[in-house]
């Protein structure tokens, strides 16, 4: 009786926990696999976004005119950015603004226009984008292509560390780049106090 | 992995204690967060060599950037009598380094400001400058600096620019500096309104120019160091005093909030306090006199070294706008450059759209945009139909803001000369153009217009909250149309719908003065035409002034005349400072044009001339302050620093935020997903009850 009655006990005592180990299992399931659907979706975004603005790129080249990417988009490509050292193509976008970073590499519009005096800078995301920045090492060179098709070779000539919270002055006595992305490189904070930036001088232009 | 299966190890362990659940989520969410490794920091010679470099300052919270240059204290004094501003503008620098320096301090400053004093306060001691021709005042101040004794320059760089270079302040002390300067109030109706402007836009030099040497002003205006506006390095206080002559109905102050003092109905004091403000924006102050209490004419003279000056500002009589409407072609020209962007740029698309919604349907338009090249919306001029408008907005909500600022380009299409002469036909062809004028070429502009303005009127509407003024307005003047500010977007509707009322007739044109008497020089010669609102301002040098004046011009296609009595004018100072500030503007605009070198430098003697005689600051001549003893000792080096002027409002420029949250999402969704799965599995085992293997159920 005794232990019938203890068996019973444990029984069901096991069978609750059971089937809360088995919901508890399928809501970690679901919050588990839109979580990662969502980081899968920022790739994506970056991926896919790359792709449709290289298409507007090409299209602005041809006509002449700014062409967006999709037709609510909120920034438009504003320059094509090649490094052949580190095998990357990318088309640079106007503003650096969360939702044009999103899409690639965005273009602070306060500092100087791709190709002109003054500092140029442009910043991408450490995760997609300028992920590739941690191997760029001095001396080589960036190519960079503005809407009016001049194409700006720069130089990379040093690389450092800031905070977040540096300003830049322009300056117009030099053509300079400056490639700006989160620092350290792989953290997953999405919020780090610090930049890392490559600084470039210009060498030569060409059309 | 390995992680992982621990993690759900020790979960489990948590569980047969009987612990709460979500304390083990939240222990894996950490975990997986700070899954990742450290990085290290790259090399720390870079680093140095950045902070060095004198293309790129870099300013830390931290203060790491350790840059010792001198701190600037303005503060000014404005005393306003009736139509003339008379302003004391008194520049403290101190030295905080423990070596002797020397500061450079470029400003801007009102475009028909006169500058005609300058004094250097060492202890109790004043030194006051005097007025040479500016290579003889830049020897001076050189030799001065050389000698380690105490000097000051003032030197005009461009019309509304100008420097002050002060040799030789002590290590840990400080110098001031007052200079003087007269401006005129510019009145609409009777609204006057007043402006000290406060930061410089960097303006925008076309590449071609700049190897020709065609860009006038004698220093690069690339060079204009701009510091973070953040930081509010250079404190401006300001303090007005205003006697406007009549009871005033309103005054106020546009972008700063000022603490007023009423002392009675006409005369009011204002003050800025430098704490509250950071100089980004044009300080600006208007006021407006009860109706009727305004006088119609403002009459002054003076009479000076042996020749009587005067200066009338006249308020024509106002036009009924119902009884005149002229069926109109607006031409739009907008500036899409990158100078323009963000701020700038929503407030000129508001402004357009705003102007495109007032467009009658007798009149006819077109829109330009212009960067780095220039084009229309349409081939020509369009009736402002439903269809066409609304092509027009989305065309204008489309701009967007990137490249050069080739103006010329636009001119070239918006003032097509010949071809508005075939076309009139009883029709006013007005070209708006919406800019914040970031140029630094403007005479080979002004020659443009004045060669292809044809039957055009041309008006500036000025964007942003430090436009170029000067060429704003002398564009306005050329183009015999009128010039309107738009310093922020809550008063786009306002002035746009001021500026449309104002331009859409003329009040009066083909002005002319008409006195007796010898040697007469009026300045401007060319009198523009009076729009709504608008009053005429001239000055008059004679040797002896005529006791009347005959005012005539054209209202509405008939003749008008009005007499004033200059035996009345109340005697008072500084009318022929204005004098001779409108006869030098004229001079150089002359000088300008002109393309002949003898002519040229004839031109530029009958300004010194005149300058030396006024004590004007010009582009030729300079104030050169000089204290005769030497201070410093000649071992002691000097440095020189130059201060930085604050960066308008919207164009200061810190990092992105370059991290996404994908690698947590990731991490985290993965190893969720594995709990999870984990968690079926045992629930499957617990259910099949004769597990010996595990004791958890």
């Amino acid at each position: 009786m005794l232990s019938n009655d203890s068996g019973g006990v444990v029984k069901s005592r096991r069978g609750w926990r059971a089937v809360w180990l088995k919901y508890l299992g399928f809501a970690l399931l679901l919050v588990g696999a839109s979580l990662w659907m969502k980081g899968g979706y920022i790739y994506l975004k970056a991926e896919l976004g790359q792709y449709l603005i290289n298409r507007a790129w090409q299209q602005s080249q041809l006509t002449g005119s700014v062409n967006k990417a999709w037709f609510w988009a909120d920034t438009w490509p504003i320059a094509r950015l090649e490094i052949p050292s580190q095998g990357i193509t990318q088309i640079v976008l106007a503003g650096d603004s969360g939702q044009a970073l999103a899409f690639g590499p965005g273009h602070t519009s306060a500092s100087a226009q791709p190709g002109a005096d003054g500092v140029v800078l442009i910043s991408g995301h450490r995760d997609t984008h300028f992920r590739f920045l941690q191997f760029l090492q001095e001396d080589e060179e960036i190519i960079l292509q503005n809407w009016e098709g001049q194409h700006t070779v720069y130089r990379v000539s040093s690389r450092q560390v800031v905070d977040e919270d540096v300003l830049i002055t322009n300056n117009n006595n030099a053509r300079s780049l400056m490639l700006v992305t989160c620092w350290p490189f792989d953290s997953s904070a999405p919020n780090p106090r610090h930049r890392f930036i490559v600084y470039a001088q210009a060498v030569d232009e060409f059309f | 992995m390995t992680c992982i299966v621990r993690l759900i190890a020790a979960s489990l362990r948590f569980l047969r204690r009987g612990r709460k659940r979500s304390c083990r989520i939240v222990t894996l969410l950490v975990l997986a967060a700070s899954a990742h490794a450290v990085a290290e920091l790259p090399g720390k010679a870079e680093e140095s060599a950045l902070l060095g470099s004198a293309m790129l300052a870099l300013k830390f919270s931290d203060g790491r950037a350790g840059i010792i240059a001198p701190q600037l204290h303005s503060k000014v004094d404005i005393h306003v009598t009736g139509p003339i501003a008379r302003v004391r503008v008194a520049q403290t620098f101190s030295n905080p380094s423990n070596a002797w320096a020397e500061a450079v301090y470029t400003f801007p400053l009102p475009p028909d400001s006169a500058v005609d004093q300058l004094q250097m306060h060492i202890g109790e001691r004043i030194i006051s400058g005097e007025i040479q021709e500016r290579e003889v005042a830049q020897k001076n101040y050189q030799k001065a600096r050389q000698a380690g004794q105490q000097a000051a320059l003032v030197a005009q760089h461009r019309p509304n620019i100008f420097s002050t270079n002060i040799a030789n302040i002590p290590p840990g002390e400080e110098l001031t500096v007052v200079l003087e300067y007269q401006q005129q109030v510019i009145r609409r109706g009777s609204r006057y309104s007043l402006h000290y402007p406060m930061s410089i836009t960097p303006r925008y030099t076309p590449r071609h120019h700049l190897a020709t040497g065609q860009v006038t002003g004698d220093i690069p205006l690339t060079e204009l160091s701009i510091a973070p506006a953040a930081v509010n390095t250079n404190a401006t206080e300001i303090w007005l005093d205003l006697q406007a002559g009549f009871e005033l109905e309103e005054l106020e102050s546009r972008y700063y909030f000022v603490s007023k003092t009423r002392v009675d109905d006409s005369h009011w004091q204002l003050r800025l306090d430098p704490q509250t403000h950071s100089a980004n924006a044009d300080f600006v102050v208007e006021w407006q006199g009860r109706e009727l209490a305004v006088p119609q004419a403002h009459v002054f003279s003076q009479r000076f070294a042996g020749q009587e000056y005067a200066l009338l500002q006249v308020m024509p009589p106002q036009v009924e706008l119902e009884q005149y409407s002229q069926p109109r072609d607006i031409v739009y020209v907008i500036d899409t450059s990158g100078s323009m962007g963000g701020e700038s740029l929503r407030q000129a698309k508001r402004a357009l759209l705003w102007a495109i919604e007032r467009l009658d349907e007798n009149d006819r338009f077109n829109i330009i945009e212009f960067n780095s090249e220039a084009w229309s919306l349409f081939d020509t001029e369009r009736e402002a139909s439903g269809s066409n408008v609304a092509r027009a907005r989305r065309f204008v909500k489309g701009l967007e803001a990137r490249g050069g600022t080739e103006m010329r380009k636009a001119l070239d299409l918006a003032l097509c000369g010949v071809c508005a002469d075939n076309d009139s036909g009883g029709r006013l062809r007005q070209v708006l153009f919406l800019t914040d004028g970031a140029i630094s070429n403007e005479a080979p502009l002004f020659a443009v217009i004045k060669a292809r303005l044809g039957n055009s009127r041309l008006f500036t509407v000025g964007i942003g909250s430090a436009p170029n003024h000067y060429f704003m307005r002398k564009a306005a003047e050329m183009g015999r149309g009128t010039f309107v500010h738009i310093g922020k977007i809550s008063e786009v509707e306002e002035k746009i719908t001021q500026l449309f009322d104002r331009i859409d007739t003329p009040v009066m044109n083909d002005i002319e003065l008409q006195l007796r008497g010898e040697n007469i020089d009026i300045s401007p010669a060319l009198i523009p035409d009076l729009y709504s609102g608008e009053a005429l301002v001239v000055a008059i040098r004679a040797d002896d002034l005529p006791q009347q004046i005959t005012l005539k011009g054209q209202r509405q296609g008939e003749s008008w005349q009005q007499v004033l009595s200059l035996a009345t004018a109340s005697p008072r100072g500084g009318i022929r400072v204005a004098w001779a500030r409108k006869k030098i503007e004229s001079i150089l605009d002359e000088r300008g044009m002109s393309r002949d070198n003898e002519s040229r430098q004839a031109l530029r003697q009958q300004v010194v001339d005149i300058a030396l005689d006024h004590h004007l600051v010009t582009p030729f001549t300079s104030l050169v302050a000089v204290d005769k003893t030497p201070l410093r000792p000649t071992a002691e080096g000097l440095k020189n620093h130059a201060i930085k002027n604050n960066l308008p409002k919207g164009t200061q420029f810190g990092l992105a935020r370059t991290a996404t949250a994908m690698d947590v999402f990731i991490w985290t969704g993965r190893g969720m997903l594995l709990l999870g799965l984990c968690f079926i599995w045992l629930s499957r085992l617990c259910k099949r009850k004769q597990n010996a293997l595990l004791d958890v159920c």
